[in-house]
């Protein structure tokens, strides 16, 4: 049985795959650049980030209480939600209090907020979220949904952008990246002006200072984080790291392995609300959201937590790069999407995805936080089988009878050039777009015995 | 039961001791003052002259008290030019750490089409590790060049949102 | 334990070695032969010329005829019940021994190095070596002391899993230097080849696309050749390069290197 991903990367159109694959390509070589030019030992860093990271999800409650108390301290609210209607109400009662009319919401990239639809959510009570960071802005006037963690409109090339700019009365056709992004700065201006409320995902909360951290190159995120009297950060309770001094690594880390750079443009530590400040948000609230990720903590897949979110396993992804991340069916796509969504949300609804792998280990050689995403993978599968989801139609019992019976192997292989003319399942697969492999040359075994 | 108790009573800790950051970076050619403008100028960014830095004086300005400079734009989304002060820059990555401290804007530095940011030359950091080390309680941005995308087609497009000209005036004591 | 390999070919492929001539004083003299299954059912030849290259290389070789398979297909299939039985029968009739255990092959070498201690917690079996990791770091050659010259534009494809073993530049090393044997940098080259086991066949479109690729890149590049380590990968390739009739053919390394010492 195939899954999901291949059903839908075989209907998928030559534009997508070319733009996908271009944009990933590029990402890979210029990752390997950025990170060989910072650190002496990209490896080591991998390996004393992985360790930290552990040692976050180790103490965890522990950290969470850290940073609840810190961010008090600093007068930032701090908010639980166990789950996605939690997050959903809290993030709506906030909104309503700060302005029950409605009104412009100016929004920042995050995978956390995509993950319990929030805009849905907000749209519904009558408020006008707006995206503002440039490829979430195209997505959202599209009604599309991203294709990849890091860059949401990989899957899209100038000409598809410069069609919906001018639909939307954005300005003049083109199709230069410099006039399309001033297009949406002008556009965009003004709803950061308007916004009543900013939100925002946040890329590590720190225990020890009640910082929240959160890094882009665009400035959207900055601006929606200061301009509204509001901002509300949602985050994910895996996304602490204990101190500060940990972004000497994680903030190189994560800029080499994401875009390829070696700090992104913004790196932003919110401290609180303005304090005899000139600007700034009035009041700032942390949303901590669990959604299944305790959960996680709590089982096989433990280390996915580690995660900080680059989206390096995509780009490498050979099959992420055939079928864009939208073949995945979920906000998280490619290698972090195939052990992330099962493993949250269980492989009743989304085992097939582990199955859409060759195992090829790139993503592991690439993780910043080296998670055994191959691993995890294979494991995935054993649960998928156990649960009797996604059988493959290939008989393993009797392989496995033939493969532990040295007598019934040898005799198999005899019959092998027989066998290969009967119709199988397996064999179908395999013509349909190459050559079946015939029996080349000597057979071993008779040589071995000849020759001795 | 509130979420938190239920978050919470769902982690069972197992204590371990911290581990350090100990990240090993690339030593780069020239002092710490060399090495800030390189990696100034490899993101769009220039150092700027006492003569230059006052042209732009001439223009609509917002100019952050602290700078000690008057405005004569009349609101900070309509200047032409935000000027801002640093309290440290760092070499390794050309970065710029803007604190927000009491009585200063945080848009001045974001709102205007260039920016400008003064920093003292005695205020460079060698790398990120001492500038996280040294950092003031208010809330800080690290600035590291222009704002910029490559959302379309990967192709790098300064100024999307914040600054696409970033100027930089280090102030010798 | 997945690695990034270390070298890359384009940079590499410059023979900077002398090759060493004659039969080599090995260091390990007794090996067992892990054929692996594929080479059983379809691939005699590279099992031939596996036993060649180790007999050069100064090692006596032993066949135990009862091995079978790895249990990999069913380890990836996600029925790890199947595959732990498979996987005892192949510990048993061919890992419980002192001998280093040798297969033409890192994609079975990885299974028994880093999937067996999936299936069966706290086990090792730092035994088994992939033929050129064998040759390179076992017996300790650098270079492959060829008596004749081949003379092909080769395109060198890296297995993957390669990189569950560590593996860096084995086979390239011992490539380089024959004579005539020029090694082709071609885009990509770490990019999988898109077999995958069954994945080749419930992933059928994805798997061949990318296999289509990576062709792509290699005949980009002006290689007349493929040549791996791996005859999964191998036989997925030719598949695609006779249907799609291009002008290319593939090879496992371990029939050059047994074509240059005869």
């Amino acid at each position: 049985m195939s899954s999901r991903v291949e059903d839908y990367a075989s209907h998928l159109n030559q534009e997508t795959i070319d733009s996908v694959r271009g944009a990933s390509a590029l990402k890979v070589t210029s990752r390997q650049v950025a990170l060989k030019a910072v650190f002496v030992d990209a490896d080591e860093a991998r390996a004393n980030a992985a360790e930290i990271k552990n040692y976050v999800l180790d103490n965890l409650s522990k950290l969470l209480l850290e940073l609840e108390a810190n961010c008090e301290k600093n007068g930032i609210q701090v908010h639980w939600a166990k789950d996605a209607a939690a997050a959903n109400r809290i993030i709506l009662d906030l909104c309503r209090k700060a302005s029950p009319e409605g009104g412009t919401i100016a929004k920042a990239k995050s995978m956390a907020t995509e993950e319990i639809h929030l805009n849905k959510h907000l749209e519904e009570a009558g408020y006008q979220p707006v995206e503002t960071d440039l490829g979430e802005f195209v997505v959202q006037i599209d009604g599309d949904t991203p294709s990849h963690i890091v860059t949401p409109i990989i899957h899209k090339n100038r000409r598809q952008i410069a069609e919906s700019f001018k639909r939307e009365g954005l300005g003049e056709y083109s199709e230069v990246p410099e006039i399309l992004a001033m297009q949406a700065r002008e556009y965009l201006r003004q709803k950061f002006k308007d916004a009543k409320i900013g939100i925002s995902g946040v890329n590590f909360g720190i225990a020890a200072t009640g910082r929240l951290v959160l890094v882009e190159n665009e400035g959207n995120s900055r601006l929606s984080t200061t301009a509204p009297p509001i901002h509300i950060a949602l985050m994910g309770i895996e996304k602490i790291l204990p101190e500060e001094r940990d972004l000497a690594l994680f903030i190189p880390l994560l800029a080499g392995s994401a875009t390829g750079q070696t700090v992104t443009s913004y790196t932003h530590l919110i401290s609180g609300p303005r304090n005899n400040n000139l600007d700034g948000p009035e009041e700032v609230h942390l949303v901590l959201l669990d959604n299944g990720r305790t959960r996680v903590l709590n089982g096989r897949y433990r280390e996915i937590l580690r995660c900080i979110r680059c989206g390096a396993c995509m780009n490498v992804c050979p099959v992420y790069r055939q079928s864009s991340g939208h073949a995945y069916g979920h906000v998280y796509g490619g290698p972090i999407g195939a052990v992330l969504v099962p493993a949250m949300e269980g492989v009743e609804k989304f085992g097939d995805l582990a199955k859409a792998s060759s195992l090829c280990g790139a993503c592991e050689e690439v993780c910043p936080v080296k998670i055994p995403l191959p691993d995890m993978l294979l494991k995935l599968r054993d649960d998928a089988y156990r649960a009797k989801l996604n059988k493959d139609g290939i008989p393993w019992g009797p392989f496995a009878f033939g493969a532990t019976h040295p007598g019934a192997w040898r005799m198999g292989l005899k019959m092998l050039p027989m066998a290969s003319k009967l119709p199988h399942p397996l064999k179908k697969g395999w013509t349909e777009s190459r050559e079946a492999p015939g029996r080349e040359g000597r057979d071993f075994r008779r040589w071995w015995h000849d020759r001795s | 039961m509130t979420d938190r108790e239920a978050i919470l009573g769902a982690i069972q800790d197992r204590p371990s001791e911290p581990v350090r950051a100990n990240p090993a970076f690339n030593p780069q050619p020239g002092d710490l003052r060399e090495q800030f403008r390189t990696n100034l100028e490899k993101l769009g960014g220039r150092l700027i002259d006492q003569a230059e830095f006052e042209t732009h004086l001439t223009r609509g300005t917002w100019a952050d008290p602290a700078s000690g400079q008057v405005s004569t734009a009349k609101g900070v989304w309509e200047a032409e030019v935000g000027i801002s002060v640093a309290l440290a820059a760092v070499a390794s990555t050309g970065s710029l750490i803007l604190a927000n401290t009491p009585g200063t804007y945080r848009l001045s530095s974001l709102a205007p089409p260039t920016s400008i940011v003064i920093v003292d030359a005695s205020a460079i950091h060698a790398g990120l590790a001492e500038a996280f080390d040294n950092l003031p309680s208010d809330t800080v941005v690290f600035v590291t060049g222009t704002s910029r995308t490559a959302d379309i087609e990967g192709v790098m497009v300064r100024g999307v949102h914040g600054p696409g000209v970033l100027l930089v005036f280090v102030r010798d004591p | 334990m997945w690695q990034e390999f270390r070298t890359n070919p384009r940079t590499a492929g410059r023979c900077e070695q002398s090759p060493p001539s004659g039969i080599i004083e090995p260091n390990v003299p007794r090996v067992r032969l892990f054929l692996t299954c594929l080479c059983d059912a379809f691939f005699g030849e590279v099992g031939i010329a596996t036993v060649k290259c180790l007999e050069h290389a100064g090692c006596e070789v032993e066949f135990v005829e009862s091995q079978t398979c790895c249990g990999q297909p069913p380890f990836n299939a996600g029925d790890w019940a199947d595959a732990r039985r498979v996987a005892t029968h192949c510990r048993t009739a061919l890992l419980e021994t002192k001998l280093p255990v040798v297969a033409p092959s890192s994609s079975c070498t990885a299974m028994v190095r880093h999937g067996f201690p999936m299936l069966f917690e706290g086990t090792e079996h730092e035994n088994a070596f992939e033929l050129a990791e064998f040759l390179v770091h076992e017996v300790g050659l650098q270079a492959w002391p060829a008596k004749k010259e081949y003379k092909r534009k080769i395109a060198l494809h890296r297995a993957c899993h390669g990189r569950a073993l560590g593996l860096t530049n084995e086979q390239e090393l011992l490539l380089q230097c024959i004579p005539g044997v020029e090694l082709i940098p071609f885009n990509h080259p770490e990019q999988c080849c898109g077999f995958g086991g069954a994945f080749s066949v419930n992933h059928k479109n994805l798997s061949a696309n990318i296999g289509l690729e990576k062709l792509h890149q290699i005949l980009e590049s002006g290689a007349e050749e493929i040549v791996g380590g791996d005859m999964g990968c191998l036989m997925h390739l030719d598949g695609l390069i006779q249907r799609n009739k291009m002008p290319l053919t593939v090879r496992h390394f371990a029939e050059i290197l047994a074509e240059v010492i005869e």
